[in-house]
């Protein structure tokens, strides 16, 4: 029973592992409840300014790219961003890196603009002349 | 004086021990002498409009030091350095290596005469060492766009 006991305890330490997070403030905080949105290889449609930099460090079973996010979008709640973006990862044999820059809309979403309808070609001079093959 | 002594090592030490660096090289035709106000900070990809690129910047620490937090003032430091009053970050990344470490092990054993003894041995090993590196470009801004984006 002892040896289950130690068993399981060992398997616990093995599989724990946790994040670290470190912010650079170029803005003052201001938390809000709004959903971060999260941007990897493109930025967002909205003008926006840089609120921080964030850097989430993670180890052992923490140490892939969701639960990186997942931290970073704890912190940029806390500071009151509306998006991450540029975030980049990268990956060791113990631990994990991400960073990601933490911005604030500063206007609405632009309203769409229909797509232009597609340009009428006029057709060639020629056409509905039979090809000729020699 | 001995105290004065004993500072001055003590600086000698944590400065020989950091593992912050940094570079700042001026490139093209407009050199500056050191700007001494507020830098803005761009960190995501957004070019301000009108600034002049004065040079390169990259700065990078080791461990506990390589963290956004420390780089980023030193980073802003060495922008002003060239003239730039605006920092452009053009990328923020981690470089793990494996380093060689030597560790001291204790281990003890029975001994004819005291019982138990002691003895220690030095044992290679290797850990995993994460650099963290800042880079992007020095920016000088004319005065009224001086705010950051």
């Amino acid at each position: 029973m002892r040896a289950i006991l130690f068993g399981l305890a060992a398997v616990g330490l093995i599989a724990c592992g946790h994040t670290e997070s470190y912010v650079a403030l170029l803005r003052s905080e201001a938390p809000s409840n709004r959903r971060v949105e999260v941007y990897i290889d493109a930025i967002p449609k909205r003008p926006f300014t840089d609120a921080a930099i964030l850097q989430t460090i993670g180890y052992g079973n923490r140490a892939n790219a969701e639960d990186l996010v997942q931290a970073m979008l704890v912190d940029a709640a806390r500071i009151g961003c509306d998006a991450l973006v540029r975030i980049q990862f990268d990956y060791g044999s113990t631990s994990s890196h991400a960073t990601g820059v933490c911005v604030r809309y500063t206007a609405p979403v632009a309203p769409a603009v229909a797509p232009a309808p597609p340009t009428q070609v006029p057709p060639p001079a020629d056409a509905g002349v039979e090809e000729r093959r020699m | 004086m001995r105290t004065f002594a004993f500072l001055i090592l003590c600086l000698g030490a944590l400065g020989g021990c950091s593992t912050v660096g940094s570079s700042a090289i001026r490139t093209g035709a407009t050199v500056l002498p050191a700007y001494s106000g507020e830098v803005a900070v761009y960190a995501s990809g957004q070019r301000p409009a009108g600034a002049i690129d004065l040079g390169v910047v990259e700065v990078h620490g080791a461990q506990s030091e390589g963290t956004v937090d420390t780089l980023l003032p030193l980073f802003a430091h060495k922008v002003a350095q060239i003239g730039g009053n605006a920092a452009m970050i053009d990328g923020v990344r981690a470089r793990y290596t494996l380093v060689p470490q030597a560790t001291m092990d204790t281990y003890y054993y029975r001994c004819r005469w005291a019982g138990t003894c002691a003895s220690n041995h030095l044992a290679m090993t290797s850990g995993e060492e994460r650099v963290l590196s800042m880079f992007g470009h020095a920016y000088r801004l004319p005065d009224k766009t001086q705010e950051g984006p």
